[in-house]
């Protein structure tokens, strides 16, 4: 069943009240919260107002009742300024009360509406019946500080949820609402974004922000992909480069063909992965789980005990005032508990590390395995697309007497450019390089594991691919008879010898997975010095070899290409897969490096542990916090400083309920300078982690 | 006398039914299915409270529940509950509650 995303409440997917928003259905429960979500400016302006009347009618009534408590009608009056703080300032406590009952649940408004309702309601009864409780005082005061103080709190909690959500929040913002979209005549249209579909033609000018997926068709630019992949060097993107929505064109026009637009964007797809962020798991918020099922009614059930406690022991002991304090015990208990907290812990931990983790480039799709991340003992990468680039480089191309290396590299690209593979692309992608005009092949077949054979200009061209003693190359046959050869080897990502090196600092065993050769998978191993591994794999030799060390008690970090390491990344307890640039939703495994920069695996580890260490510490503040203040607000402190406490209890209970969610979003939000020390600490002089560390800095 | 005790294993975790247990789910179908509850949170910011519903029986409801199977012994689990013991590599135990129906100790959600 769909959920308001304002209150979390369920709502059915028959009700009317919902809306479309970028390609979502959202369903609410009352127009109340559909107001709040499609103008939450509105909403926050609503809440200042409230809390301008609260703060206002409460100071004038802490006045009276402390420094003019002889004027005349005191009661009365104070009774006519509480009104409109607890009806229309604490409006949505008793709104929210109503709800939560009639879902036969509990929350915080809950506990709220209890606590102000019984103190003003007590009060009002003893401005009407002095007479029957005599000696009693009113407590007007404290129903309206309790609903100031903790709408204060909250209004305070949204701020600092706000500036925790920042990234994400900065990425809906850059995108702007109208382009350039040119028409099939060439004329440039101011145009909507909303309107503009795939296959249609933008003009991106230099400053604009890229606001769709495609690909360049015309220009050459500059373009600041940080935002995206936390990359803080600009890339040059030319004729037939993909762009990505959210990055920015620095310094020329760039005409680009729309290939995703809206909620299908690269954009779109990460700012929703880190929103769900929060959704995630980890093994300690079952804490919160238990703690949070049972809360409403133990609170309630304590609130209840301790003013039956003292209302029988006052009276046993004879002293006054029985009624009164019993209340007042009542009212600081509801208050000072604070169930919002401990469910709270996990999610908003989890949104500032997914949060942090975005903006060096480091996605988490399933923060949950974050625990996992946190707990491995090896990292198993597989090779190609990986360690090395995902395409061959042509190294080297020799031709026979009569041909040169043009003619050659022609011959083998017009074969080559039927098929799709990786050597297919590698000599295509030099020919066009070279400028070297491409006929096309009659009659090409490819046959897999051997080659392409094809015709052209009446030649019979066979080109016959092999994998030797550590190159790559094809051999290229006219007409029988073989008038040449290209090299090809596949280049090692920057960053891989040092990533492996910080990951075996940081004490993991780092092991390789290939499905090339064991010389070349030997010789890349030694080039960036991992001595454990595994050549001539099969995919689901991958994914049985995971198992295998899995089965021998270890924790296996899988760090493959999103799409072809599929197996592998889901059978591994975390799957660490490089951005393949294109539907990141549809990708494996549980974390993507956007910016396939193999020194953000080593920062993921660090980010997970500290993380966990976070919500633990997190969930231990908030159970503790409540364990421990309800018996003070209860009266356990009474033998010590006496009754005249219960007077201050309820005040000191709003100021604690109202500031513990803020504290555990505050505490939450030092994740990041956490991050930025361990980084110091587990990866020194580790350079790419300290730009990184800059870059966390200036945004955070 | 040594108990009796079936290990079923649910990928790299696994669930132990015991003694007393034993005799009370053998040939019935167990089925562990998840309850979600909202948070105590005003907003959306809360995590889901999550809580197992496990019951035995001769008909019971097991569609969308993954299947395990173990001599004499049929479990249905709810994708999450799979998923958690498998991740976690949680070694659970089916126990008696103390009011009614089961309990799963030795459990904990993870995604």
């Amino acid at each position: 069943m769909p959920t308001d995303p304002i209150c979390g409440m369920f709502v059915p997917e028959t009700s009317d009240l919902h809306i479309e928003k970028d390609g979502q259905r959202f369903y609410f429960c009352s127009r109340g919260c559909m107001d709040k979500f499609v103008s939450p400016s509105l909403e926050q302006s609503k809440l200042k107002r409230k809390l301008i009347v609260a703060w206002s009618l409460a100071v004038v009534i802490i006045v009276i009742q402390y420094i003019f408590p002889s004027i005349p009608y005191r009661d009365y009056v104070e009774l006519f300024l509480s009104i409109p703080v607890l009806f229309y300032s604490g409006s949505g406590f008793f709104h929210g009360a109503y709800h939560t009952l009639k879902a036969r649940t509990g929350n915080m408004d809950l506990l709220v509406a209890l606590g102000t309702s019984t103190a003003f309601f007590f009060s009002a009864f003893i401005t009407f019946f002095p007479a029957v409780f005599p000696g009693s005082g009113i407590y007007f005061d404290a129903a309206v500080f309790i609903i100031t103080l903790i709408l204060t709190g909250g209004y305070i909690e949204n701020l600092t949820k706000t500036r925790a959500n920042s990234a994400a929040a900065r990425l809906k913002q850059i995108i702007p609402e109208t382009v350039h979209l040119i028409s099939g005549n060439g004329n440039i249209l101011e145009s909507k974004l909303e309107e503009v579909r795939t296959g249609d033609t933008i003009l991106c000018r230099p400053g604009d922000i890229i606001p769709v997926d495609g690909n360049v068709l015309d220009g050459t630019s500059e373009v600041d992909q940080s935002l995206i992949t936390g990359e803080q060097i600009p890339v040059i993107k030319r004729k037939g480069d993909a762009v990505t929505s959210g990055t920015a064109n620095l310094n020329g026009s760039l005409t680009i063909r729309v290939e995703r637009v809206g909620s299908d964007s690269t954009l779109n797809q990460v700012y929703q992965l880190i929103q769900s962020a929060a959704m995630g798991r980890v093994k300690v918020q079952r804490i919160a789980d238990i703690f949070s099922s049972v809360f409403i009614p133990i609170v309630i059930a304590a609130a209840l005990a301790s003013a039956i406690f003292w209302s029988i022991y006052l009276s046993v002991t004879g002293q006054p005032l029985v009624i009164e304090y019993a209340i007042l015990a009542f009212v600081s208990v509801v208050v000072i508990a604070c169930p919002c907290a401990i469910g709270l812990a996990g999610p908003i931990t989890l949104l500032i590390s997914s949060s942090t983790s975005s903006e060096n480039g480091i996605l988490l799709k399933n923060t949950g395995s974050l625990e996992r991340l946190s707990k491995s003992t090896i990292v198993v990468f597989d090779k190609t697309g990986t360690l090395t680039l995902p395409d061959p480089q042509i190294t080297e191309i020799n031709v026979s007497a009569g041909y040169n290396e043009n003619d050659l590299l022609t011959i083998a690209a017009a074969i080559e450019q039927t098929s799709n593979h990786p050597i297919a692309r590698a000599i295509v992608r030099e020919a066009e390089a070279r400028g070297l005009t491409i006929p096309n092949a009659a009659q090409a077949v490819e046959t897999p594991g051997v080659g392409v054979s094809g015709i052209i200009n009446g030649m019979q061209i066979e080109i016959a691919r092999s994998d030797a003693m550590g190159t790559s190359g094809v051999s290229v046959k006219i007409n029988g008879t073989v008038k040449g050869s290209i090299s090809l080897s596949y280049e090692l990502r920057e960053n891989a010898a040092s990533s492996i090196s910080t990951l075996k600092r940081m004490g993991l065993k780092v092991s390789m997975i290939t499905g090339d050769s064991a010389y070349e998978a030997h010789r890349i191993a030694g080039i960036i010095g991992i001595d454990d591994i595994h050549a001539e794999c099969l995919p689901q030799d991958k994914a049985r070899i995971v198992s295998e060390y899995q089965g021998a008690g270890e924790y296996v970090i899988f760090v493959g290409d999103g799409i072809n390491d599929s197996i592998s990344l889901e059978t591994a307890d975390a799957g660490i897969a490089m951005g393949s640039g294109l539907d990141i939703a549809r990708e494996s495994g549980d974390i993507i490096l956007l910016n396939n920069d193999l020194s953000n695996i080593p920062l993921t580890i660090v980010i997970a542990k500290n993380t966990i260490s976070k919500i633990k510490q997190n969930i231990g503040w908030a159970v503790g916090y409540n364990s421990a203040l309800i018996p003070i607000a209860g009266g356990i402190l009474v033998p010590i400083f006496g009754l005249s406490m219960f007077s201050v209890l309820p005040f000191l209970a709003a100021l604690a309920m109202g500031m513990s969610s803020t504290s555990v979003v505050l505490n939450s939000m030092r994740l990041k300078k956490k991050i930025t020390r361990s980084a110091d600490e587990f990866l020194p002089g580790h350079t790419p982690i300290q730009v990184k560390k800059a870059s966390i800095e200036r945004t955070g | 006398m040594v108990e009796r005790t079936r290990t079923i294993r649910i990928g790299k975790g696994a669930i132990t039914i015991e003694g007393k247990t034993l005799s009370q789910i053998e040939g019935k179908t167990l089925s562990i299915k998840v309850e979600e509850i909202k948070g105590p949170c005003t907003d959306e910011s809360c995590q889901i409270i999550k809580k197992l519903v496990i019951e035995a029986g001769d008909k019971i409801m097991v569609e969308g529940l993954e299947p395990a199977y173990c001599e004499g012994l049929s479990i249905y689990l709810d994708p999450q509950v799979y998923m958690s013991i498998d991740k976690g590599r949680q070694q659970s135990i089916v126990l008696e509650a103390s009011r009614r129906g089961f309990r799963l100790k030795g459990f904990s959600f993870v995604s």
